[in-house]
């Protein structure tokens, strides 16, 4: 089952940013609730956690703009 | 002075001339302020570098709060002053300052009102008598000082100084009231009250619900209005004016207003809850003021777009020249620090 | 091990901890709560420590700052932020006449263990009220400790120690070295930092890079100006020793001393304003104490002019590599 992480909602304007940095690599396995990305809506920085436990697919890259709620990567659960 | 609300009878007493006037101005502060955050995003996306781009550094816009700016300073001549915050392109332009040394200034060019020396938050007009800063609560004792020459010299100019709510709550807003109730000087003070002072709320910063009641307690009259409704701004301020200009001493005017913006751009609002931007859009003052025109028959909406049209060309032309504007040559930085050279 | 945090976050972890150990620390200033801090440096607190403990203040740094000194006085530990150096006018009677002094005029009655942290430093178009430096300043009057980290590692630790310090300690981190992705920082601020608390003894200067012909000193942002500046006269064969004050009050003499001794040519980078501060003291120093230098000291300062605007007058006069490149090449 794959479970999508998505770029947080931090503003109720249609703003956007980019990922800041990936703490994880791709395909590193992640903990629930675990820290996994840093994300920045223009000048606000935010924590992004794993949704679930599993294997960590990362489908955008640092610095590549993102608007919230862009799935940004997804955890594939056995 | 009293509370006041939207009164049609008030508006009824305003000739048209003027009411077109006060549109004008406001759309034409919109267009302008809705123009420079196109420019600011410019070379800052996807990655939001503050220091990139054709407008550098903070920039802090005044979207939703036209109605203080044109309401006061539709009873002011070029010789009265007007000394704004960091937020002050509202009343720069409904000061009269030139709008394209303002934008070259903006942009950081020679053509600039300080030749690319002062930057958005230190604009200064002499012509016009405006200035402004970026140190909250800086404004109301210069305003006093004007107010100080204004007697010594026998004139009738005013001074009117700008602050937010946060602005309310520094030492010298406190000391600058209670000196013009003392020395009986010709000065406004205006709080631009949009509830924010960055992230922090009006409730959580201030004692009082209303700066109306700290008048009081300098002995000066004070009145707070809701800005959604240009007129009532325009009717307080006129009192207000007019009193000082006759000698009667300050008052204090807190005008509410409705930050449609962040604080700075690139401000997303994360600590904004979602009622309160949507009170802002319904509070926008410059569409309650069309919709009064157009509904109490006062203007059609072909006069409206004409004087839409000229703001937008008027505003065009400001941008085309500060963009088309040289830079500075650098060796200026080191010019200008005292008046007659070294 | 160590992870690399950047120093927004180290200065908040540092604070964080503080406030786990002792119960007595708390935090006072604008936008320090819910917004973390406009440039990061209370991140997470008031989620952790809750509003008693973490205070979003109105603008009125007077009122907070003068209160700190009122809470030190009955064992508390305040640390107030302010929000830009460039505000200290508003509140500057609390820190230098009172906050500065109450150890001294106490004759020693009174200890005031409060930090002051504060934002500095410009290069990015904030212009003349949002950009200076205003270090030498606070270092001229007596009764502050001013301490400036470069890094995150020093960050953290001068924190601990700044807060841990029985004396007033003005804490100035420089907004282009806190590692924020939205003001450019360089990377190499970004190091690794221990998870578990520890110290920066206050009053120790780092030879950040050895070298034999000549001394650079500075603080903050100068530092990665002088060792970039010290990879190029690298290969033209000069040899520059870099040093990182990391804290001007008090300030590591023997460290400067015994370089200068080794060099023999002294050039001193600051980013504050030329005349009457940091760069005067440090030349002072040398040549009241008599060592001999084969070329006069050069100072590579910010001119004494407000910080304009404009893009191009902000970097005409801001310190830079090219700068202190062209100063060593001027006395060797």
């Amino acid at each position: 089952m794959e479970v999508e992480v998505k770029v947080p909602i931090v503003s109720q304007e249609d703003k956007k940013g980019v990922i800041n940095q990936w703490y994880k690599s791709d395909g590193d396995e992640v903990k629930e609730g675990e820290e996994i990305a840093e994300v920045m809506i223009e000048k606000v920085t935010v924590i992004v956690k794993a949704p679930a436990s599993g294997k960590l697919r990362i489908l955008i890259p640092e610095n590549e703009e993102i608007s919230q709620g862009r799935v940004i990567a997804v955890v594939e659960t056995e | 002075m009293k509370e006041e609300v939207c009164d049609m009878e008030k508006v009824e007493e305003i000739p048209k001339e003027t009411l077109l006037e006060i549109y004008k101005t406001m759309h034409k502060i919109r267009t302008y302020e809705e123009t420079l955050a196109e420019w600011y995003y410019k070379g800052k996306t996807p990655r939001f570098d503050i220091s990139a781009g054709p407008i550098p550094g903070e920039l802090h816009l005044s979207s939703g709060q036209e109605s203080a700016a044109v309401g006061v300073c539709m009873h002011l001549k070029p010789e009265d002053a007007l000394i704004g915050t960091h937020r002050a392109h509202h009343f720069a332009i409904a000061k009269g300052v030139d709008l394209k040394k303002m934008t070259a200034e903006i942009f950081g060019k020679a053509t600039g009102l300080s030749r690319g020396k002062g930057g958005h938050m230190h604009l200064f007009d002499a012509n016009v008598n405006f200035s402004c800063s970026g140190i909250v609560g800086a404004s109301f004792p210069q305003a006093v000082g004007v107010g100080i020459a204004a007697k010594l010299k026998g004139e009738d100019y005013v001074a009117v100084a700008i602050g937010g709510d946060g602005a309310a709550n520094q030492g010298t807003f406190h000391e600058a009231l209670n000196l013009a109730a003392i020395w009986k000087l010709p000065v406004i003070f205006v709080i631009e009250d949009n509830s924010w002072a960055i992230s922090v709320p009006k409730e959580k910063s201030t004692a009082v619900a209303k700066n109306s009641e700290r008048a009081a307690g300098y002995g000066i009259p004070g009145v707070s209005v809701d800005g959604a409704d240009v007129i009532v701004v325009y009717e307080v301020a006129k009192e207000a004016v007019e009193r000082a200009r006759r000698g009667e001493g300050p008052s204090l005017i807190e005008i509410k207003v409705y930050r449609l913006r962040g604080h700075f751009e690139g401000d997303p609002q994360h600590y904004r809850p979602k009622e309160d931007l949507e009170l802002a859009r319904q509070k926008d003052p410059l569409m309650n003021f069309e919709k009064l025109l157009l509904e109490k028959g006062i203007a059609t909406e072909d006069e409206l777009n004409k004087i839409k049209e000229e703001n937008i060309r008027e505003v065009q032309e400001a941008i085309d020249f500060a963009v088309n504007s040289p830079y500075p040559e650098p060796e200026e930085a080191l010019k200008g620090v005292f008046a007659g050279g070294e | 091990m160590a992870r690399k945090l950047p120093m927004y976050k180290a200065i908040s972890e540092a604070i964080a901890q503080e406030m786990e150990r002792d119960e007595n620390v708390f935090v006072m200033g604008e936008d320090i709560g819910a917004y973390g801090g406009i440039f990061g440096a209370t991140t997470g607190l008031l989620e952790k420590f809750g509003p008693e403990r973490v205070r979003d203040t109105p603008i009125s740094e007077a009122a907070f700052i003068g209160a700190a000194l009122g809470a030190a006085s009955k064992g508390m530990r305040p640390i107030v932020e302010l929000m830009f150096v460039d505000f200290f006018g508003v509140a500057m009677d609390q820190i230098y006449n009172h906050i500065a002094k109450a150890h001294y005029m106490s004759g020693g009655q009174v200890k005031m263990p409060v930090v002051i942290m504060t934002a500095m430093g410009g290069g990015y178009s904030d212009a003349a009220q949002h950009s200076q430096c205003l270090y030498g300043l606070f270092a001229h009057v007596p009764g502050l400790k001013i301490v400036i980290p470069s890094n995150s590692y020093d960050a953290k630790g001068l924190m601990i120690s700044a807060i841990r310090d029985d004396n007033p300690v003005m804490y100035f981190f420089h907004k282009g070295l806190m590692g924020l992705g939205w003001m450019p920082s360089p990377p190499e601020a970004t190091v690794e930092v221990p998870e578990e608390p520890y110290t920066v003894p206050i009053g120790e200067a780092k030879v950040v890079k050895e070298g034999s012909d000549v001394t650079i000193v500075g603080v903050a942002k100068m530092v990665y100006e002088a060792l970039w500046a010290a990879e190029e006269l690298e290969k033209e064969g000069i040899s520059a020793e870099v040093i990182d004050l990391r804290t001007l009050v008090p300030l590591d003499k023997k460290t400067l001393l015994e370089s200068i001794k080794k060099t023999g040519r002294l050039v001193v980078v600051d980013e504050d304003y030329r005349s009457y501060g940091m760069s005067g003291e440090i030349i002072a120093t040398i040549v009241e104490n008599g060592i001999p230098l084969e070329a006069p000291p050069v100072r590579v300062a910010y001119p004494d002019v407000p910080v304009p605007y404009s893009r191009v007058l902000e970097r005409y006069v801001l310190p830079d590599k090219e700068k202190i490149i062209n100063a060593v090449k001027s006395i060797m």
